[in-house]
């Protein structure tokens, strides 16, 4: 048997299909689940708002290109900071495969210490190491998770690592889905070269050789449901850039799988009238608050030369932050040097002796997703502990840069110039006002939340809603709690799980 | 968004020339039918930084008005001020495509085929 993809875009008129299981959203959750139980033997439906881009049409695009074709809304997707929060640059993909497309590949498995937190203080006793290693392992045979030799390493990444051999702790190799990856470094972009294996590239073939049907440009805007339980869904197809509506959309099913990302499946519960009991819907989004720290170095280093993401550094997990390499388009490097004409043309021509490194909070979220106006409206309230960890984790990368010999660094602080050693002694980091941060998160989590009962979650620990039987969500919005580490392998893995379970239930 | 371009891609002598000019306003405005709800945003960060770079010069001459020596020095005044979110805004697009114009990258020492065009295609 072999399954399909059919863009949207290209139908006339209104679109009915009936399966046995639709699944909405394409991204890390969505297509994992679809693989799964299509191998299975289930008739599963797959329904994207994005377009599909074959490897080989986003790896010809230009990095701006893919930002208006597969990101979400060119990448200017935003938390907005409530109090003293900073306004945080909150990324996602819309295309076939979902941000999976655009990660750097970055593979970590749910920490210990985090499922043993889920089962002592929410009940999650299922979710144990051992329990979930079947999954992880899954996991990781699929996408071809593999560690990053240091061959690898940028030299941007070498001089942070050189700093931070300095100041007394180690970078470690990251792990990341990748298959003969040549260290082109454009992984955020979509992989040219077919060497980064994500869902797209490694669940999409085996979903459609078990027969499952994807249907591109269509949006999902509700929940059907009969007595109880869960029918099916409506929404529209749409066409082109203006994702003009082109027809009715209703998919009827035996079972419903909401895996549209944290921003988004709250809003289809919500408009379902599913979900809100409980208080929690749309509420505990976490979001990693990260923060890039770029500084100069005399030597040339041609950051973007090597594997976009090799290492990474737990040395201040005790105080929720983790250091992880990567780098930024040199455009964006440039653009974010104070300057205009020619002292910007200067800045920019030292955009080669640039070197790039993330760090990023271990939140106690504060982030809450709602629809106001028929639109997506995310509101981030930053949490004190985590206010008073973003000058820490600047200045900790700030010196690590310069122990490692960079001239100036460059703070993510609007409108302040490139400090030195001296100036940076100096500043009174602490009462730069939140707002005045640039901060961007590529990990929001949990406004769907898995728990234990039906007063404190949305969903049961097999993924299945507590209010509506035969409705199960299965993405980055059901995971309760931040992970302090990159988030693509848990999401995958709870999908993977959540899978296996309705795989093995008999349909009612 | 020409008129920004022009002064933040000046060198000493004036802004590149017409043709790359061309490609980028083109291609910006590309990008701008592509994202969604987001073109609002940027085209109000847009009209808001022409709306206060007259106030915080205090020449109360609009942008479009200036000569190319005294719109980078408006836009400086800018980024020093509390619209620098604007500027940063603008900019930030404009760099993005800018600099993936092979020979603009070539000019600032970027050599990497894959984040311009790509590698072997
Ligand atoms: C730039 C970037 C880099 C990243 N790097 C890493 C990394 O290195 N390692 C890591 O672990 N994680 C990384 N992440 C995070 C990781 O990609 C996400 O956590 C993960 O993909 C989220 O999975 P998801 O299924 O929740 O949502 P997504 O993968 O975002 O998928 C949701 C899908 O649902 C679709 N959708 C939304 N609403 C609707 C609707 N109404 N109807 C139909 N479809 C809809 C969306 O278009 C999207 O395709 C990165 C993310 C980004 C953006
Ligand atoms: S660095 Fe590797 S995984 Fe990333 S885009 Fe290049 S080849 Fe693909």
């Amino acid at each position: 048997m072999s399954g399909s993809i059919t863009q949207g875009g290209t139908l006339d008129g209104d679109l009915e299909l009936d399966c046995d299981v639709v699944v909405v959203g394409s991204g890390a959750g969505g297509m994992v689940v679809a693989a799964e139980l299509a191998e299975a033997g289930h008739d599963v439906v797959i329904l994207e708002e994005g377009r599909h881009y074959t490897p080989e049409e986003y790896g010809a695009m230009r990095p701006s290109e893919s930002m208006r074709h597969l990101w979400r809304d060119g990448a200017l997707t935003f938390a907005v900071g409530m109090d003293d929060s900073p306004m945080i640059n909150v990324t996602m993909g819309r295309a076939v495969g979902g941000s999976s497309v655009l990660t750097g590949g970055v593979c970590f498995r749910t920490p210990g210490y985090i499922l043993d937190d889920w089962a002592k203080r929410l009940g999650l006793s299922d979710l144990t190491e051992a329990s979930m290693d079947p999954c992880f392992t899954a996991v990781e045979k699929s996408v071809h998770v593999e560690e990053v030799p240091v061959s690898m390493r940028s030299k941007s990444t070498l001089m942070f690592a050189r700093g931070a051999e300095q100041q007394g702790f180690k970078l470690k190799p990251l792990r990341r889905n990748t298959k003969n990856c040549n260290g082109c470094g454009r992984c955020n972009f979509g992989c040219p070269h077919g060497a980064k294996l994500s869902v797209d590239a490694a669940y999409l073939p085996r979903a459609l050789a078990a027969g499952a049907r994807l249907y591109s440009e269509c949006f999902v805007d509700r929940v059907t449901s009969d007595g109880g339980r869960a029918t099916g869904v409506v929404g529209r197809l749409t066409r082109g850039s203006s994702r003009r509506k082109t027809g009715r959309l209703t998919v009827r099913a035996r079972r419903v799988v909401v895996a549209a990302g944290s921003y988004f499946s709250p809003g289809i519960l919500a408009r379902s009238g599913v979900g809100k009991q409980s208080g929690q819907l749309g509420r505990n989004m976490t979001l990693h608050p990260g923060f890039r720290m770029m500084a100069r170095f005399d030597e040339r280093l041609d950051g973007w030369k090597g594997a976009l993401q090799s290492a990474y550094s737990d040395e201040y997990e005790k105080d929720h932050i983790t250091m992880v390499g990567l780098f930024i388009p040199p455009g964006v490097i440039a653009a974010t040097m104070k300057g205009v004409g020619p002292k910007h043309l200067a800045k920019a021509r030292g955009v080669p002796h640039v070197a790039v490194f993330g760090g990023m909070i271990h939140d106690e979220g504060g982030g809450t997703v709602r629809n106001v106006l028929g639109r997506t409206f995310a509101t981030y309230k930053m949490h004190p502990r985590d206010r008073a960890t973003m000058p820490k984790v600047v200045r900790i990368m700030a010196e690590t840069f310069f122990a490692g010999g960079a001239k100036e660094v460059y703070l993510p602080i609007l409108g302040l110039d490139a400090v030195t050693p001296d100036s940076l002694r100096t500043l009174d980091l602490d009462h730069i006002p939140a707002k005045r941060y640039e901060c961007s998160s590529q990990h929001p989590l949990g406004t769907c939340r898995m728990g234990s009962t039906a007063a404190h979650s949305v969903v049961d620990p097999s993924g299945e809603s507590w209010e509506l039987s035969g409705l199960f969500v299965a993405d980055g919005s059901i995971v309760p709690t931040s992970l302090g580490v990159n988030p693509q392998v848990t999401i995958m893995s709870m999908a993977t799980r959540i899978a296996w379970k309705m795989r093995d239930r008999p349909y009612d | 968004m020409r008129v920004v371009a022009e002064a933040v891609f000046s060198d000493g002598e004036g802004p590149p020339d017409a043709d790359r000019m061309d490609w980028l306003i083109r291609d910006v405005d590309d990008f701008l039918e592509h994202i969604g709800d987001s073109r609002r945003s940027v085209i109000g960060a847009l009209f808001g930084l022409h709306a206060v770079t007259p106030v915080v010069t205090r020449s109360g001459q609009s942008l479009a008005r200036m000569s190319i020596p005294e719109r980078i020095e408006a836009l400086t005044k800018v980024e020093e001020s509390f619209a620098s979110g604007l500027l940063l805004a603008v900019k930030a697009l404009l760099c993005i495509i800018y600099y993936e114009h092979p020979d603009a990258g070539r000019e600032i020492g970027f050599d990497a085929g894959c984040l311009t065009e790509v590698a072997g295609s």
